[in-house]
């Protein structure tokens, strides 16, 4: 992409969740960490505090929501606030399948962000833990490192892509 | 001198057991089968080998041996109550920890226990080999090799005893490879206490106060605690007295637990001596300070226990809660799964002692127990603040877990008030009852920020000053 001075980026998704027999219609925006969801007509405004691996902090109408974030197949389970809520995402949302099974070789992205730098080239040989591709998030520099040792079979990003949380970076074979 | 151990065990257990060994100087093996090569347990130990099951006596004797181990640690389950293993261990020249072969023998024998008990002038719940007079009704069906509530069968009426007999007999054979039942009378609402007992080799038998385990499901404990509201101290010495006087009559060398069901008019009854290291052990070991594994090991060397009756005193109040993979809601099905997210409370007064961390696989092979929580607090009350903090920071993620479950049950107003007895969670079903119908929305929020979508179903807009309202799809 390389658009030059792009100073902001929004993303915005539509996905459908089912809980206890009710559904979740849903819709959300985010520009650099500050989202608004939209559900059944009402909109509410959030803010990312801090992102994990399994994990991120909310903050919605002052109130601290820690949670902890666990996806098998369609059924995503989470922890919030010392309570846990499993919800099954419906069709239309619905994720390819592949990326729920994470191959030992997929480098993807721990969160949300811009890729500043790649570090590697197609046919490197890397060390496991080496850094691949550097992402901007939340104004803060993040080093993705190759999941295990080997030579990088495909690079899919280039500096100044957006790119998603668990988004597929590079492969290494 | 014991300078190598071998833990026939897995799990929390085994860990727990490591940490004191490794304390006291002496050397760890583990011992897995091919599901565990992995587990926790097998990478901390200093050694471990491979064994073609947890229930084979003989092959763990001579891997013990073979590995220059002096002694071998069953800790609870599987073979530690089985007279196979101590004895395999003497023909292998290893050292068991726990009591002698025959008092391992007499204890697991409910028949034979209970007759050295009432020999002694033991209290013990009446028992009758074959048709109960009638006004003793309701009574139970239990297997003379039983355990864990298996075989077990409660019979309101005289005409449904043969069935009752037939159907127990067939599910002991089955279960424990011995058909023999008994009847005993059924106690209504007892409380389950349990005394902590501790006999060295010179004759030397001491209690450690007392355990309430009486909230359990399926005749399994999930919470104990130590005091238990219901013994006043005159209650407690009589019973710890009896309990005393229970291992002293078998010459009980090790620690071990008897076991008593408490009627609400302050009657008890003896109910059977487990001869090993207990599941719900830290609850004791928090309200006096003894480390109850040093003590076996140090028994097992022959040396004197390491305290009198008169030095030892219960401070505090101390609450265990055993984690489970299992749905509480759905009859407390088993769960399975790995573990995705381990996240385990920390904090003043709290002691986990657990078998699992992030990336355990939770399989159908083992006991679905993943860790013990355990709060250490001045007061009961504190003691049950500081547990419902613990449960609410501890995250499991992956394979689902009886947390929440447990959590309610604290949290109830009977629990508060000490009201306990083994029918509890029969009495107060609100407990299976998942609160909190809504929905936080940050929880949507989480969930469809951590969601892959794909391209066709996502946008990116790149947003300038100049150029409102630019959408485009990827």
């Amino acid at each position: 992409m390389g658009r030059g001075c792009v100073e902001k980026y929004v993303t915005a998704r539509e996905l459908h969740w089912k809980r206890n027999g009710d559904d979740y219609s849903v819709r959300i925006e985010t520009v650099n960490g500050q989202g608004t969801l939209s559900i059944n007509g009402r909109t509410i405004s959030f803010q990312i505090l801090e992102r994990s691996p399994h994990g991120m902090r909310v903050l919605i109408e002052g109130a601290n929501y820690e949670i902890y974030i666990w996806r098998e197949g369609r059924v995503c389970t989470v922890w919030c606030n010392s309570a846990t809520y499993r919800l099954e995402q419906l069709e239309g949302g619905r994720a390819p399948h592949a990326a729920m099974n994470v191959a030992a070789g997929d480098v993807r992205t721990p969160m949300a962000g811009k890729v500043l730098r790649v570090e590697v080239q197609v046919n490197d040989s890397v060390a496991e833990h080496q850094t691949l591709v550097i992402l901007e998030s939340m104004k803060m520099e993040t080093p993705v490192r190759a999941t295990r040792s080997g030579r990088v079979s495909q690079i899919l990003v280039q500096p100044d892509d957006v790119v998603d949380m668990g988004q597929l970076l590079a492969v290494i074979e | 001198m014991i300078r190598k151990v071998l833990v026939a065990n897995r799990g929390e257990i085994a860990i727990r057991i490591f940490h004191t060994l490794r304390e006291m100087g002496i050397q760890t093996v583990a011992v897995y089968t091919e599901p565990d090569a992995n587990s926790l347990h097998v990478r901390i130990a200093d050694e471990n080998r491979r064994i073609a099951s947890y229930l084979d006596a003989n092959g763990i004797a001579h891997t013990a041996a073979a590995c220059g181990a002096d002694a071998v640690h069953p800790g609870y389950g599987f073979l530690s109550e089985a007279t196979s293993l101590a004895a395999a261990c003497e023909k292998a020249g290893v050292v068991f920890i726990g009591p002698a072969t025959e008092t391992i023998r007499v204890m697991g024998d409910k028949l034979e226990s209970k007759s050295k008990m009432q020999q002694a002038r033991i209290p013990v719940v009446p028992i009758w080999r074959s048709d109960p007079p009638a006004d003793e009704y309701p009574v139970l069906v239990k297997a003379v090799g039983g355990g864990g509530g298996k075989g077990m069968r409660l019979v309101e009426e005289p005409a449904d005893l043969n069935s009752a007999l037939e159907a127990a007999s067939r599910e002991a054979a089955g279960a424990f490879g011995d058909n023999r039942v008994f009847v005993e009378k059924y106690i209504r609402n007892p409380r389950h206490i349990e005394f902590q007992i501790l006999g060295d080799a010179r004759g030397n038998v001491i209690h450690v106060f007392e355990r309430e385990c009486s909230i359990q499901r399926r005749y399994q404990k999930i919470i104990e605690e130590s005091p238990s509201v219901a013994l006043t101290p005159e209650l407690r010495a009589a019973i710890g007295a009896a309990a005393v006087e229970a291992a002293s009559t078998v010459g009980y060398r090790g620690a071990g637990t008897v076991e008593f069901i408490l009627e609400p008019t302050g009657r008890f009854y003896f109910l059977e001596m487990n001869t090993r290291l207990q599941v719900e052990h830290p609850v004791t070991e928090m309200v006096t300070g003894l480390d109850l594994v040093r003590e076996q090991v140090r028994i097992a060397e022959g040396q004197p226990l390491s305290v009198r009756q008169s030095e030892l005193h219960q401070i505090g109040h101390a609450l265990e809660c055993r984690i489970y993979a299992e749905v509480p809601e759905e009859g407390f099905r088993p769960a399975t799964g790995s573990i995705g997210v381990y996240r385990p409370p920390s904090g003043p007064g709290i002691r986990l002692d657990s078998g699992v961390e992030e990336g355990s696989v939770i399989g159908i092979h083992f006991d679905p127990i993943l860790a013990k929580l355990v709060v250490w607090a001045p007061s009961r009350t504190a003691a049950i603040e500081r547990m419902q903090r613990a449960l609410g920071e501890f995250v499991i993620l992956g394979v689902r877990t009886n947390i929440e479950f447990l959590q309610r049950v604290i949290s109830t107003g009977a629990f508060a008030a000490g009201a306990l007895d083994t029918h509890f969670l029969e009495r107060h079903t609100e407990v299976f009852q998942q609160a909190g119908v809504d929905l936080p929305p940050a929880v949507l929020v989480a969930a469809s920020l951590a969601t892959d979508v794909p391209a066709a179903k996502r946008q990116i807009a790149f947003k300038d000053p100049w150029a409102v309202g630019a959408w485009r799809n990827t």
